[in-house]
C-alpha cells in the first residue's frame, strides 16, 4: 500500500512536472506564476493574473491550454458584455415542422479553461455571471441549471495601471478565485530568452501532456495527503490575523483593514499546501507549505479600509508582516 | 505484516521523541538551575557585603541562608516536576534537522490514533527519518554559557570570605566584625572591672565569684544586652549587701587617734591614723611594742602611754571592740609593768588595725567594683537606648521632614532635644530650612565600641521648650483665608481704582463651553480664591 502512494507521489509529480517543463518551453521565466497556475488548477480554483500589458499572461493561459488537453474558451471582457454573452441564452429554434421553440445555446463558459481576458474591463453585473459557474460549477438559465464539465478553470487577467473604463472586481467575486498572481516584469535574461524565441521564423511547439482524467486524479491525489492539527491551526491563525477585531491580528490590520480574509482563504491554504507537500516529496503538510500559500492564497482578500487605500497599502506587505508575527504552533 | 509495520513506524517514532524529549528536559534542567543558582547567588552576596559592612548576627545569617537553601531547592524540584512534551520535542527536532514539520505531525497522527493509507505511508517515512536521526549530533552535550556566570559568582562569594582583614571573618562564622572588636573591648573591661575582685577573694563567695564568671562569659559569648543588664544589677546589689560600714571605723579611729594626742610615744601612731594609713598604724603599734619589749622606757613615758592607750580605747567605738579591748588590756599590763603582755596586746591590737586597714582596701575596691559596674550598666543602657532611638529616628526624620516640607514653624526656632539615657539630639528649624541631625550629647555613648571604662563627665540637662503645634480647623481656614481676601483684594480695590487700562479682549473659549466650565483645571485649594476674585470683578461687560 506504502509502495501504490509512492507511486502516485512519483506520478504526480512527473505529471506535473512535464505540463510545467512543456509550458516553460514557450513561456520563459515566470516559473512561480506556472506553478501557481498549476496548483490553482489541480486545487479545482480559479486564478486572477494581474500584470501590465505585454507581459505574456494571455500567452501564458494560451500555452496552458495546448499543454493541457481541455476545451479552452476565450471571453473577452468588454464594458458592453452582458451575461448572456458569456453564459450563453435561450435562443428561437424552428425545427422541420415549423415549430418554433426556446433553446438553449450555450455561452463560452462552456469549457474546461476559460479565459476571462480583462476582466475588470466588464460591469460588474457582467462579472457576478462568473459568480455561479466559478463557484458551483453550473451555471443557471431561467429554470434550468446547466452543469459544467469537468475540470473547469476560469483564468482571469486584469491590468492594475489602467483604471478609467474600469470596474473593480467585488470582493464576493475576488474571494472566489484561489490565488491572485503578480505577474513581474522578466529579468533581463529572461527577456534575452523571450526575444530569442519570439523573434524566429517559427514558434516552439508544445506537447499535450495532461488531459481532464489526469488533472481530476491529481486533484483526488492531492486532497489525499493528511494534515496535523497544528498546521491547521497554523492556516486558521494565519487567515484569522488578517481580521482587524483578531486578537492576532497585527496593529497594521487593525489600522489598514476592513475585513480580513474569509474560510476560502484557510481553503486555499491547506489546499495549495498539499499540494506543494507532494511536489516536494512529502505526504505530510508542513507549515513551511502553508506559510507559501500565503501571499497569492489571501493577498486578493484583504479588503483595506479608507486609510489603507489612502495609504496605498500593498496587501502583500500587511501579509508579510502577519507572516512575521504569527509563530507557528508547537 | 502491514499491521506490524504500522506498530513498529509508531513505536519508533515516539521511542526517538522520548529520547529527544529526556536531552532537551535535561539541557533545559541545566541551564534553568544554572540561571536560579547564578540570581540566587545574589542572597549570599548581599548577605556578605552586608556583613562586611554592617554585622549580622549569626541567627539572621542562618535564617537568610535557610531561606535561600529552601528557596533554591523548591525552584529545583518545580522545574524538576515540569516535563516537556513529545509535541516539544518532535517541534525541535524537525527545527534542528530542517524535517519540515515532520515529525511533529508524525507525533499528531500517532496520538490521535489517525490511520489511513496516508498517514502510514507518512509514518513510515518519518520512522525511517528517526532511524536516521543523529540526536548526539544535533543534540550535543555542552555546557551553557551562563554556568561561568555562575561559577564567577561563586568564586567571589568564597573569596569575599577569604579576604584576609582583621576586621572581617568567613561567613560561615557569621560573626560580626565590629562586635568582635568590641567583643575584646568588653572582654578587657569586664576584666579590669572583676580584676579588683580578684583582691576582694571572690573565692570566698563562690556563688558571687560564678556569677562574675558567667557575666564575663557572657558578655565574650555576646549574650544579649538584658541578661548582662539583669546580672550586673544583681552583682552590684551583692557587693551593696557585704559591704563594709568603713565610715564608722575611719570615725572611730580616728576619734582614737585625737585621744592619743599629747603621747610621745604614740605621735607615729596617731599621725598614721590622722591618715587613715592603718596598716601604716598597725606597724607605728608593732614598733611600739618592741619599745615596750626592751624596756626603755621612763615611768612618766609609760604613765603617759598608759593613758593615752587608756583613751585610746575608751575613743574606739563598738566597730572595733576587739581593738579597744587590746588597748585596754596593754594599758592595764603596762600599768603592771608587764611589758610583754603589755607588747602582745598592743601587737594584737596592731593586728585588728591591720584588719582594719584590709576592710578599708577591700571596701575601696568594692567601691571602684561597684563604679565600674555602674559604669558598664550605663553604658549597656546607652546602646540599648541608642539602637532603639536610631529605630525611631528614621520614622521621626521622615515625620519632621514632612512638617518642615509645609513650611510650619517660619520665622520660629524651635529645639528640642530628647534625653533617652546619653543620647541626645538636636533640631532647628526656620525660616522655611531645617537642619536635622543627630548630635551627641555629653555622654553619649551610642554606636561606640567599648575601648575600656569610658569617662563620663557630669551629667548635664538641656532645657526643652515644646511648643504646641496649631492645627487650623476647617472654619479657622475660611476665617484666616477671609482676612487674607479682605488685606489682598478687598482693601487695595477700596483703596484705589486700577490704573490699568481695561481692554476688551475676546476670549478664546466662550463662557458658555461645557467643556470649558467642566475641565478641572483649578487647584481646589484656589478654587474659593478664584471663585471670589471673578465675584469681585463683577458680571461679564462690567468692566468692558
Amino acid at each position: 500500500m506504502i509502495n501504490e502512494i509512492d507511486q502516485q507521489v512519483e506520478l504526480f509529480q512527473h505529471q506535473f512536472t512535464t505540463v510545467k517543463s512543456e509550458i516553460g518551453k514557450r513561456i520563459v521565466g515566470s516559473e512561480d506564476i506556472i506553478e501557481g497556475i498549476l496548483i490553482s488548477l489541480i486545487a479545482a480554483g480559479h486564478t486572477l493574473l494581474e500584470g501590465i500589458p505585454g507581459l505574456g499572461k494571455t500567452k501564458l493561459v494560451h500555452t496552458l491550454s495546448e499543454v493541457l488537453q481541455l476545451e479552452f474558451s476565450r471571453i473577452q471582457f468588454t464594458p458592453d458584455l452582458m451575461p448572456a454573452d458569456i453564459i450563453g441564452t435561450n435562443v428561437v429554434q424552428e425545427n422541420q415542422q415549423g415549430e418554433k421553440s426556446f433553446e438553449f445555446q450555450p455561452g463560452p463558459i462552456f469549457g474546461n479553461m476559460i479565459l476571462a481576458d480583462e476582466i475588470n474591463r466588464a460591469t460588474p453585473k457582467t462579472q457576478s455571471a462568473l459568480l455561479e459557474a466559478m463557484q458551483e460549477k453550473s451555471v443557471s438559465v431561467g429554470k434550468r441549471t446547466h452543469k459544467l464539465s469537468l475540470p473547469f478553470f476560469v483564468l482571469a487577467t486584469q491590468n492594475p495601471l489602467e483604471m478609467e473604463g474600469t470596474y473593480p472586481l467585488p470582493e464576493a467575486q475576488l474571494d472566489r478565485f484561489f490565488f491572485k498572481l503578480k505577474v513581474r516584469y522578466p529579468s533581463v535574461d529572461d527577456l534575452h530568452k523571450i526575444l530569442d524565441r519570439t523573434t524566429q521564423p517559427e514558434e516552439p511547439t508544445v506537447d499535450r501532456v495532461l488531459d481532464g482524467p489526469q488533472i481530476l486524479a491529481m486533484r483526488k491525489t492531492s486532497r489525499a495527503i493528511p494534515i496535523s492539527r497544528s498546521v491547521q491551526e497554523y492556516a486558521i491563525q494565519l487567515t484569522l490575523a488578517t481580521h482587524p477585531g483578531s486578537p492576532h491580528a497585527h496593529n497594521d490590520v487593525q489600522q489598514f483593514i476592513r475585513y480580513g480574509a474569509s474560510p476560502r482563504g484557510a481553503q486555499a491554504l491547506v489546499l495549495g499546501g498539499k499540494i506543494r507537500a507532494l511536489l516536494n516529496n512529502r505526504v505530510h503538510v508542513s507549515g513551511e507549505d502553508i506559510r507559501a500559500m500565503v501571499l497569492p492564497a489571501l493577498r486578493h482578500r484583504l479588503l483595506l479600509n479608507f486609510e489603507g487605500e489612502a495609504e496605498q497599502i500593498d496587501p502583500d506587505t500587511m501579509l508579510k508582516k502577519i507572516l512575521d508575527n504569527t509563530p507557528e504552533p508547537s | 505484516m502491514a499491521l506490524e509495520n504500522h506498530t513498529a513506524n509508531r513505536a519508533a517514532v515516539t521511542r526517538v521523541l522520548e529520547t529527544i524529549e529526556r536531552r532537551l528536559r535535561f539541557d533545559r534542567l541545566l541551564r534553568e538551575l544554572i540561571v536560579g543558582f547564578s540570581l540566587s547567588m545574589a542572597v549570599p552576596l548581599v548577605v556578605v557585603f552586608w556583613h562586611l559592612f554592617s554585622p549580622i548576627q549569626t541567627t539572621t545569617f542562618w535564617l537568610i541562608t535557610l531561606c535561600w537553601l529552601l528557596g533554591f531547592c523548591s525552584f529545583t524540584l518545580w522545574r524538576l516536576s515540569q516535563k516537556g512534551s513529545l509535541t516539544q520535542a518532535a517541534t525541535s527536532v524537525d527545527l534542528r534537522a530542517k524535517l519540515k514539520d515532520e515529525l511533529k505531525s508524525a507525533h499528531w497522527f500517532i496520538s490521535e490514533s489517525t490511520s489511513s493509507p496516508w498517514v502510514e505511508a507518512h509514518l513510515d517515512r518519518a520512522a525511517r527519518t528517526a532511524d536516521k536521526l543523529e540526536i548526539v549530533e544535533l543534540y550535543p552535550k555542552q555546557i551553557p554559557r551562563n554556568s561561568l556566570v555562575a561559577i564567577g559568582l561563586f568564586v567571589l562569594l568564597i573569596a569575599l570570605n577569604l579576604v584576609p582583614t582583621s576586621w572581617t571573618r568567613g561567613w560561615l562564622e557569621a560573626k560580626s566584625p565590629r562586635s568582635t572588636e568590641t567583643r575584646e573591648s568588653k572582654t578587657k573591661t569586664a576584666e579590669n572591672i572583676l580584676e579588683p575582685s580578684d583582691s576582694l577573694n571572690l573565692e570566698d563567695d563562690p556563688a558571687l565569684e560564678k556569677r562574675a564568671t558567667q557575666l564575663l562569659n557572657n558578655m565574650i559569648e555576646e549574650v544579649s544586652g538584658t541578661d548582662s543588664m539583669e546580672q550586673l544589677e544583681e552583682i552590684r546589689k551583692r557587693l551593696n549587701t557585704e559591704e563594709t560600714d568603713l565610715e564608722a571605723i575611719e570615725q572611730s579611729l580616728e576619734a582614737m587617734a585625737r585621744a592619743m594626742e599629747g603621747v610621745t610615744q604614740l605621735d607615729e601612731v596617731r599621725e598614721a591614723l590622722a591618715n587613715k594609713n592603718f596598716g601604716e598604724a598597725a606597724e607605728q603599734l608593732r614598733e611600739l611594742a618592741k619599745h615596750l619589749e626592751k624596756n626603755t622606757t621612763t615611768s612618766d613615758d609609760k604613765k603617759r602611754l598608759q593613758e593615752g592607750l587608756e583613751r585610746a580605747a575608751l575613743e574606739v567605738r563598738e566597730e572595733l571592740e576587739e581593738l579597744s579591748e587590746a588597748l585596754e588590756r596593754s594599758a592595764e599590763q603596762l600599768g603592771k609593768n608587764n611589758f610583754k603582755e603589755s607588747k602582745e596586746s598592743l601587737d594584737e591590737a596592731a593586728s585588728k588595725l591591720n584588719e582594719s586597714a584590709q576592710e578599708q582596701a577591700e571596701q575601696n575596691l568594692k567601691d571602684a567594683a561597684k563604679r565600674q559596674l555602674q559604669q558598664l550598666q550605663e553604658i549597656l543602657n546607652a546602646r540599648r537606648e541608642h539602637a532603639s532611638q536610631a529605630k525611631r529616628g528614621g520614622e521621626q526624620s521622615s515625620k519632621e521632614q514632612a512638617q518642615g516640607g509645609a513650611g510650619q514653624g517660619q520665622g520660629t526656632e524651635q529645639t528640642t532635644a530628647r534625653q533617652g539615657g546619653d543620647h541626645g539630639e538636636a533640631r532647628q528649624a526656620g525660616n522655611g530650612e531645617q537642619k536635622q541631625g543627630n548630635q551627641p550629647a555629653q555622654g553619649d555613648q551610642g554606636g561606640m565600641p567599648f575601648d575600656g571604662p569610658t569617662q563620663l563627665g557630669s551629667p548635664t540637662e538641656l532645657e526643652v521648650t515644646l511648643r504646641q503645634e496649631v492645627i487650623l480647623s476647617q472654619q479657622e481656614r475660611e476665617i484666616e483665608f477671609e482676612r487674607e481676601h479682605e488685606q489682598l483684594i478687598e482693601q487695595p480695590s477700596r483703596a484705589a481704582d486700577s490704573e490699568v487700562e481695561y481692554r476688551k479682549i475676546e476670549p478664546g473659549r466662550s463662557y458658555a463651553d461645557p467643556e470649558a466650565l467642566g475641565y478641572d483645571s483649578i487647584p481646589w485649594s484656589y478654587r474659593t480664591l478664584v471663585k471670589r476674585y471673578f465675584e469681585t470683578m463683577g458680571p461679564r461687560g462690567q468692566h468692558d
